[in-house]
């Protein structure tokens, strides 16, 4: 599903360069269950955006769902997040003039489905994250886990391929960010879900099926729970 | 692309005082753009019609100044075959001379104007002006005296101006009844009674000019069947120049043919001095509406940086970013015309309706269709011109940078 290898990222201000990330090989399967660990600046979210397609590698090859990511042009790269990926984001991330219904089902909007089908599809999603009852409040009337669920259930819409949420739960308390894990790791158990997570909580990474912890942009270890 | 207006609207809902405070500045730039033009058409209408009614009428045939005529010959039978084109009311002949008017130890230069009244009420309004008294008859030895040269007794006019600002002095007050002394030009000296006292504020000559007779005309200057004018009179102004050629054809010997724009091609000047001050305002209005909307725009695109960041990483496209604020500034502009529009409209017909007095007469604005919908397609091109530069600066911004953003 998701092939690095020998990924590198190098930021370059003037003289200064930071080798964000230095050689990354790493394959995440179908219907895996992946959490991202490491001290803060060792890459994680370097690494996420390259998964995420948001940015691209300096070095190495990235291959998602057999496609070499790199060679897509910009308008291919956002159609392929739109059709492949979903993001949930770590902070606030939702359309504030939006109800959590209308956030949820702008990517079905922007697939060209009809309002009927959009409202119909994002309803469900929301009634399974346990959000039956907030469908038509604003992101500002709903607690912040609230509005993280409703982030999961708008990345879920589209049915993507991969589930990338980096740091979801750093700014929620630990019985919410807790819900939050435990709907990845439903999602993942019950409809194969591939899902790369990160996280600074390693009591929350223990969730997922395997572990991996970034140490300077190189891969530090790895363990399967 | 439903995902356009969709996002545009429920932003714009969220701002709702944003968007009335824009499409009231936009629509006072669309009133800007449009009442201004009109007041002035008004004006140069008055204008224009005044000198049309009194002076000139529809077409004014006089004798050509290479001819060294003074007065066109056979006016009579000229004129009964312009009467028998369709389309003309009807023409009047008009015999011009100059003199000075005496009363008491008073003196004033004048212009003498003989005509037909029978024939001229048909052409021009100058018989509408009077002010007292009685207007002329065909065969009429007494005259009608223009206000200016009529003149105000001393005591009623100290401290007073006409519009134009002359000391309307005259003969110091003559009036009907009375009797004053005209020493025409060609040396004739004459002894007249006031029949009544003209008047008319702007550009016309009515208020400065002593109208007798024809008949009494010919007598004074010793002709018969001349005119120094004929005015004619057509059921359709707009169609003058066709009627033109119809009277050129007409072969009359060292006549000059006019149309009523023709001749007073000085209201043309007054229009094109009235265009440049119109093209500032325009250009101020459009001022207006690129600052209001570029503005707007460009600080909402500013706080939304870090959702514009959202939605392209979720899968919106860029184009699509661009449509949704686009569409904003489209949106501004629609309503800021609309509400424009309304409020223009409602100003000129209730000033249609009741127009505003000014000194030259009655004032009222006339909005061409055209200046109309020119300033409807001015307003919508610059609020999306305006709107598009934000727009795009925003669409194209990276999203990574946007996303790491913190409100
Ligand atoms: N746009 C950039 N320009 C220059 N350097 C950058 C840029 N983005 C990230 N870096 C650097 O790359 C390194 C990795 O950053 P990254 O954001 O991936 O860390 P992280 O593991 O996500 O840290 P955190 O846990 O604090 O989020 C850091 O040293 C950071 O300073
Ligand atoms: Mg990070």
């Amino acid at each position: 599903m998701i092939k690095l290898k020998n990924v590198s990222k190098t930021y370059s201000m003037g003289d200064v360069v930071v080798n964000a990330l230095a050689g990354i090989d790493l394959h995440v399967k179908k219907g895996e269950f992946v959490s991202i660990m490491g001290p803060s600046g060792s890459g994680k979210s370097t690494m996420l955006h390259l998964i995420g397609v948001l940015d691209k590698q300096t070095k190495g090859s990235l291959i998602i769902n057999n496609i070499d990511v790199a060679k897509l042009n910009d308008e291919e790269r956002t159609t392929f997040r739109l059709k492949n990926l979903g993001f949930v984001f770590q902070f606030y991330s939702l359309l504030p003039e939006l109800t959590a219904l209308e956030n949820t089902f702008i990517p079905n909007l922007l697939g060209g489905k009809n309002f009927d089908q959009c409202r119909k599809n994002a309803q469900v999603n929301l009634v399974k994250l346990g959000l039956g009852e907030r469908l038509k409040n604003y992101p500002h009337q709903l607690s912040g886990g609230e509005q993280q669920r409703v982030s999961i259930a708008r990345a879920l819409v589209n049915k993507p391929e991969i589930l990338l949420a980096d740091e979801p739960t750093a700014s929620l308390d630990s019985k919410s960010s807790l819900n939050v894990i435990n709907i990845f790791k439903q999602l993942n158990e019950e409809i194969k879900q591939t899902i790369v997570l990160i996280t600074h909580e390693e009591e929350l990474g223990k969730k997922a099926d395997r572990g991996i912890w970034l140490k300077d942009g190189v891969i530090d270890k790895e363990k399967r729970f | 692309m439903r995902v356009i207006p969709f996002l545009a609207f429920k932003d714009m809902k969220r701002d709702k005082k944003i968007v009335v405070l824009v499409v009231f500045l936009l629509a006072f730039s669309y009133i800007n753009m449009t009442f201004f033009p009109a007041f002035l058409n008004g004006l140069s209408d008055t204008f224009q019609s005044e000198i049309v009614d009194t002076g000139t009428s529809h077409i004014i045939i006089q004798p050509s100044l290479d001819s060294n005529e003074q007065y066109l010959n056979f006016e009579s039978s000229i004129r009964k075959k312009i009467d028998l084109i369709p389309g003309v009311v009807k023409s009047s002949a008009h015999l011009y001379a100059t003199g000075t008017a005496y009363y008491e130890n008073k003196q004033s230069g004048i212009r003498i104007e003989g005509t037909n009244p029978s024939d001229d009420i048909e052409v021009t309004t100058i018989s509408q002006k009077l002010l007292r008294g009685d207007y002329l008859s065909d065969d009429d030895d007494e005259i009608v005296v223009g206000e200016y040269i009529a003149g105000r007794k001393i005591e009623d006019s100290i401290g007073k101006n006409s519009a134009f600002g002359r000391n309307v002095e005259g003969l110091g007050g003559v009036d009907v009844g009375q009797k004053i002394k005209i020493k025409f030009s060609n040396g004739v000296e004459k002894e007249y009674k006031i029949k009544g006292i003209v008047g008319s504020e702007g550009f016309s000559f009515v208020s400065q000019t002593v109208y007798i007779s024809k008949r009494e005309a010919d007598s004074v200057l010793g002709i018969s069947d001349k005119a120094s004018a004929i005015l004619v009179k057509l059921n359709d102004k707009n169609s003058a120049d066709k009627y033109k050629k119809l009277i050129l054809e007409l072969g009359i010997a060292n006549a000059d043919i006019e149309t009523w724009q023709e001749a007073s091609s000085f209201v043309n000047g007054i229009n094109q001095t009235f265009g440049i001050v119109i093209t500032i305002t325009t250009m101020v209005g459009i001022i207006i509406v690129m600052a209001t909307v570029g503005i707007v725009i460009f600080i909402n695109t500013t706080r939304k940086r870090r959702i514009i960041g959202v939605l392209k990483a979720i899968g919106m496209q860029k184009n699509q970013i661009l449509g949704v604020f686009l569409f904003e500034a489209l949106f501004f502009g629609i309503l800021g015309t609309l509400l424009g529009l309304a409020i223009v409209y409602s100003i000129v017909f209730y000033l249609t309706i009741n127009p505003i007095v000014v000194p030259i007469g009655y004032l009222k604005p006339i909005l061409p269709l055209e200046t109309a919908i020119n300033a409807v397609v001015i307003l919508l091109v610059s609020s999306v011109i305006a709107g598009y530069v934000p727009s795009r600066m925003a669409s194209k911004q990276e999203v990574l940078e946007n996303i790491k953003t913190v409100e």
